[in-house]
């Protein structure tokens, strides 16, 4: 489950979560496409294909949930290294109708040096109940 | 105790002299060396400590600890926490820890900092150089040689509980830090942040914090920059 609010509001939360390193909501946000994509690479670089399959399954222990997940952040905040989690505007262009929006990220810098800057994206999609989740983070526009 | 100490009115600065005599003397433990004025004061990350020298004390102990090499940054709480004990005879309300080098007061003013110089041998701690430097304008002007007395009983007193109760030590500098719950960012060498509420230290000497949702993450002293005090998410 994930807010109940727009793409915006979804990938603030989300940045948030990562930043904050609150492991459980930024696996919550994602959507189950980004997740199956999460544990498809972790097994493609090593992961007891067993372990995999509990945690997609949500029925693995604590500490090896807890593990995969700080991995895991560690591997969403290196993605978004160029983003200061603290002064970014996130901003959907789109009404997003067809089901996916693209949230980008701007950093506001002075008028004279061209306005606001693009410094990453983060790509939603909309879940069957409304509600948005997160496929794709990335630090570069 | 008085071939424990050496006394310098000008040197380099106070930690140089006491590794040298250390390393080069076989320096006891609880050996002192009190320098009135520092040329290069230096403290975590070699920054300057930058008080006037007239307003400073600074004095550096020679340390053996009996600890693991993984336990060796305990040696920068425990010296921190004899300074607080030191400072505590001063200033009122107590004063607080913030981890990992300095001593606040109540309104967040340095009234002084550490610095541990560590010497490993293979799996243990050899020895280590701590440093303590005193704002004593903070600190409300009390005589130089008071402070001098107090700083170095209490870090001979808190050295011997390093070694007979390592575990104690850790839960004093919890219980005296001035972190203790506060959501805070952690910048990290050479680049990076790690965020979460401060729990306090862990068995190395790192600093715990925990997320919202549970997850500990450890700040080791090598690879902390500086702390800034953040804001929850919504």
């Amino acid at each position: 489950m994930n807010d109940t609010g727009g793409p915006a509001d979804v990938a603030r939360t989300f940045l948030d979560a990562v930043a904050w390193a609150e492991h459980t909501k930024v696996w919550s946000l994602l959507s189950s496409q980004a997740r199956s994509a999460v544990l498809e690479v972790a097994a493609r670089r090593g992961m007891d294909p067993l372990l995999a399959a509990r945690l997609r399954e949500s029925t693995a222990g604590a500490d090896e949930r807890d593990n995969f997940l700080a991995d895991l952040l560690h591997g969403i905040r290196a993605d978004l290294s160029g983003v200061d989690f603290d002064s970014v505007r996130c901003v959907c262009d789109d009404a997003a109708n067809s089901g996916t929006a693209t949230v980008r990220l701007l950093h506001d810098v002075p008028a004279p040096l061209g306005g606001p800057l693009p410094v990453g994206f983060v790509e939603l999609a909309a879940e069957s109940d409304g509600s948005w989740s997160v496929v794709r983070a990335h630090g570069s526009a | 105790m008085e071939g424990l100490r050496r006394h310098f009115t000008v040197a380099v600065n106070a930690e140089a002299l006491a590794l040298a005599w250390a390393r080069q003397d076989a320096a006891p433990i609880g050996a002192t060396v009190v320098v009135d004025h520092e040329i290069s004061p230096r403290g975590r990350l070699g920054r300057l400590w930058q008080r006037p020298s007239d307003r400073t004390v600074a004095m550096a102990m020679v340390w053996r600890p009996q600890l693991a090499a993984d336990a060796a940054d305990l040696i920068w709480s425990a010296a921190s926490l004899g300074l607080l004990r030191a400072m505590a005879t001063y200033v009122d309300p107590e004063p607080l820890l913030l981890w990992p080098d300095e001593v606040v007061d109540d309104m967040g003013r340095v009234l002084g900092a550490v610095r541990a110089e560590i010497q490993l041998a293979p799996g243990r701690v050899a020895s280590a150089i701590v440093t303590a430097r005193v704002d004593l304008d903070t600190v409300g002007r009390p005589e130089r040689g008071s402070v001098l007395a107090a700083v170095d009983d209490a870090l001979v007193t808190v050295a011997a509980q390093l070694d007979t109760d390592a575990e104690m030590v850790r839960d004093a500098c919890t219980a005296c830090s001035a972190l203790a719950g506060c959501a805070v960012i952690a910048h990290l060498l050479p680049r990076g942040e790690v965020r979460g509420a401060a729990q306090g230290i862990d068995a190395s000497g790192a600093l715990q914090l925990v997320s919202s949702t549970g997850l500990r993450q450890r700040v080791p002293i090598v690879s902390f920059d500086r702390l800034t005090v953040g804001r929850l998410p919504r």
